[in-house]
């Protein structure tokens, strides 16, 4: 009976219609899903068969729904976004070290120009007591301003590390639901269902978890994906943090500092190289472990030299009652180095400022050439290579900013390269309002001429069916 | 190349971000008046800024010490004048007393004015500033000039009168000379001793005025004291010797020219210091100009630059309210 078949066909296209519309108003519907790929019905006609020596068609059926997908844009995103991770977890760090080796009015170099002038002022009146007691506190304060900084950068570090720390539980649960992914993903596969959301969802995980460790993902097997890090291929000894459907566990290693990150995989734990790392673990371990440290080695220094400078100036000279000089600032050996511990001497009081050689209270040639060191270049090869404090100090805060101002510049590009690549990315697999309008008209007309098909058919059979009245 | 929505939408945000970053930080140096407040702001110009700092607050200090040491000089002038005053005063005493129609009473008179004198050369020489003895050199803290009552005192004619006041440099008191700072590497002198004050070296001569000479023929040089002169001529007065008052008139002139000699040399001093301080100020002003070139931003040039970035964020705007007024909805 040609003309059932004929209304079976009609059903096929109206029903196909409305699974394309449905399509349609799915890809609306998250056309501000960040991740979302594009989906589209794929028709395909029935087979034709033979009928009265003809072969006539069976109707049409949409045979998938595809995704659409392009590897070079996601891998390329995924290195940007591991430059991007990189230079983020930096910027707010290096923006506060700036703060903690600032060149503002009230610096640690302001503090230090503030001393030698306060014993250019005891030159002028080395009887004054004034004058001996400015020289004490501009003494403390030089400390102080060394205390602090040394105490800014300790905290920056540790807060860092905190920060670490409490994203090491999240990145667990990353890395588990990547591993949870791909094994439904691969049993979509078996059972012919398409997984477009889960596809989705993993892409996102991977771009991710690139920001966040540097990890790259490697094609698996069935459809899995598992997650490296360099060096790759895995035969040249990276680490696997993915594979199939195990996951590694990450831990941070507190005991060994400059450390790392413990991966504990299949019950082995391994210390991948510092280098293999990226993204944001790697930006955050190296502000740690590198910059901050190196920061703190040029603050001890200074304030060792310093200390050692104007202790031996000082104990050349004679006190107010004659005696030769003490040492005017000590530096007690104890936790966090010279520049947390530097502080006046306790046996320094004002009588004990040396002002003079000799022991005329009036003398003030000490008191000068104290003064003097303020200019004085500081050859030691191991101290300050050359530098006057203020100079040294000036080589620490710039080398700040420029690795501060370098590394935002670098964010700035890496941000610009990730809205240009996620345009692209969208230009290639994300939504198109104006298109997904356009196939809603389209399909809307093809299922209205389904409709008209099947009413057709209808009136024929109305007419085969009054023939016989 | 198809656009998305939200490729546009993404597209305008980071410029609009971008935008208002730059506009933020130019309102910021607009209201602060600063360009560079944390090193990343021009890593390059951090030491010259520091090293000018340190350079200012050394010259602020070196201007202080100036100051100071000007104070100083002037207060010691003004002793110094005073004492030429009083020295002036004690030539005429001696002139009057060396006088051979003067009665015993009228030297007695002298006498009496001299003795008051001396008491104030002696207080000028003993004199403080904020404290401190002027005259001391590093001793600030001792009186330069001791006084002994009631001493025996031989006039030059060898008569001893008793009951009269000495004066004396102590015997502690330093020659050192207190210099200030008054620029990198520059020192100048801002004291006098009471040592080089009252003390002079003179050749002895013959009474004929030819200088007496050693074996190796360099003058005999004998030590004129003007305390001791002064002291010498009020006994002369008191044991009523003419001569003897007539006799330490040179000794007298010879000490007046002393004092007149170092208050002018330290007139020299304090020009220096003048000069001194004439530079530091211009210096600190050269120094005030470097560093706002390097930290201070250009007000003109923000506002422009401002204006320049506010335009663009309305551009930006602008084309943002198109963007949702084109939609394929108001056309199906």
């Amino acid at each position: 009976m040609a003309l059932n078949s004929a209304l079976q066909s009609g059903k096929t296209s109206l029903l196909s219609s409305q699974t394309a519309i449905e399509v349609t108003g799915t890809n609306i519907s998250n056309v501000n899903t960040t991740g979302y790929s594009r989906q589209t019905a794929e028709f395909s006609d029935y087979p034709a068969l033979l009928k009265d020596g003809f072969f006539v068609g069976q109707g049409v059926n949409v045979g998938s729904i595809s995704r659409e997908h392009d590897a070079f844009l996601e891998t390329q995103l995924g290195d940007k976004s591991i430059e991007l991770g990189y230079r983020e977890a930096k910027s707010n760090p290096l923006s506060a070290m700036e703060q903690a080796v600032s060149i503002s009015d009230s610096s640690l170099s302001s503090k230090i120009d503030a001393f030698f002038a306060s014993w250019q002022s005891l030159a002028g009146n080395p009887g004054g007591s004034v004058e001996r007691e400015g020289v004490l506190q501009t003494g403390t304060q030089v400390a102080d301003a060394f205390h602090s900084a040394a105490q800014e950068l300790e905290s920056i570090a540790t807060s860092t590390e905190q920060q670490l720390e409490a994203g090491m539980q999240g990145l667990n649960d990353k890395l588990t639901q990547l591993a949870d992914l791909n094994v439904s993903i691969a049993k979509a596969r078996g059972s012919d269902y398409s997984p477009n959301a889960d596809l989705d969802k993993r892409d996102m995980l991977i771009r991710d978890l690139g920001q966040s460790l540097g990890a790259r993902p490697v094609q698996g097997e069935n459809g899995m994906v598992d997650l490296m890090l360099p060096p790759l291929p895995p035969e040249l000894g990276g680490t696997t943090l993915v594979s199939g459907d195990m996951a590694a566990e990450l831990s941070l290693d507190l005991e060994n500092v400059p450390g790392s990150v413990l991966v504990t995989f299949d019950g082995i734990e391994t210390t991948p190289d510092f280098d293999s790392w990226d993204g944001e673990l790697k930006g955050s371990l190296e502000i740690r472990d590198e910059d901050i440290p190196k920061a703190l080695a040029k603050l001890n220094t200074l304030a060792q030299t310093f200390a050692d400078e104007v202790n031996a100036v000082h104990k050349a000279g004679k006190d107010l009652d004659g005696l030769d000089g003490k040492d005017f600032f000590v530096l007690p050996t104890g936790d966090g180095g010279n520049a947390a511990n530097i502080h006046v001497s306790g046996d320094v009081g004002t009588r004990q400022v040396a002002a003079g050689t000799s022991a005329g209270v009036g003398d003030n040639t000490n008191a000068q050439d104290l003064a003097a060191l303020g200019k004085k270049s500081i050859d030691d090869p191991d101290g300050l290579g050359g530098s006057t404090f203020v100079g040294y100090y000036g080589s620490l805060a710039s080398s700040v900013g420029t690795a501060s101002s370098r590394n935002d510049l670098a964010l700035t590009g890496a941000e610009d390269s990730m809205v240009q690549l996620e345009n692209m990315r969208d230009a290639k697999v994300g939504v198109s309002l104006e298109e997904e309008m356009i196939n809603l008209m389209q399909f809307q007309k093809g299922f209205e001429a389904s409709a008209r098909f099947i009413s057709t058919v209808d009136e024929m059979m109305d007419t085969i069916l009054g023939m016989k009245r | 190349m198809r656009i998305t929505q939200s490729g546009t939408y993404r597209t305008i945000m980071n410029e609009m971000d971008r935008l208002t970053q730059g506009l933020n930080t130019l309102q910021v140096q607009a209201a602060t008046g600063k360009k560079v407040t944390t090193a990343s702001d021009d890593p390059t110009a951090v030491q010259p800024m520091l090293f000018t700092r340190s350079q200012m607050t050394e010259t602020d200090q070196y201007i202080s010490n100036v100051t100071d040491g000007l104070d100083r000089m002037d207060v010691m002038d003004g002793y110094l004048d005073t004492t030429q005053n009083y020295l002036t005063r004690v030539k005429e005493i001696g002139i009057a007393g060396a006088n051979a129609t003067l009665n015993k009473t009228d030297r007695l008179s002298y006498a009496d004015e001299l003795s008051q004198i001396r008491g104030a050369i002696t207080d000028q020489l003993n004199a403080q500033f904020n404290g401190r003895h002027l005259f001391s050199g590093y001793k600030e803290g001792t009186a330069p000039v001791g006084t002994t009552e009631g001493a025996s005192v031989d006039s030059p004619n060898g008569t001893a009168v008793a009951g009269m006041t000495t004066y004396a440099v102590s015997g502690e008191i330093s020659q050192d000379e207190i210099k200030l700072q008054t620029g990198p590497g520059q020192t100048i002198q801002v004291n006098l001793n009471v040592e080089e004050l009252i003390k002079t070296q003179v050749p002895v001569r013959d009474a004929d005025g030819t200088i007496q000479t050693d074996a190796d023929g360099d003058p005999i040089m004998e030590e004129v004291n003007l305390l001791d002169t002064l002291a010498s001529m009020e006994a002369a007065l008191r044991a009523n010797e003419p001569e003897g008052v007539s006799a330490m008139l040179d000794d007298l002139e010879v000490g007046a020219e002393q004092v007149r000699l170092k208050r002018s040399s330290m007139g020299n001093s304090a020009n220096r210091l003048e000069t001194a301080l004439n530079s530091l100020e211009q210096s600190k002003l050269d120094l005030k100009e470097t560093l706002s070139g390097y930290e201070d931003a250009d007000l003109v040039e923000t506002l422009a630059k401002m204006t320049q970035q506010e335009s663009a964020l309305q551009a930006a705007l602008t084309v943002t309210g198109r963007v949702s007024k084109l939609s394929i909805l108001d056309y199906i």
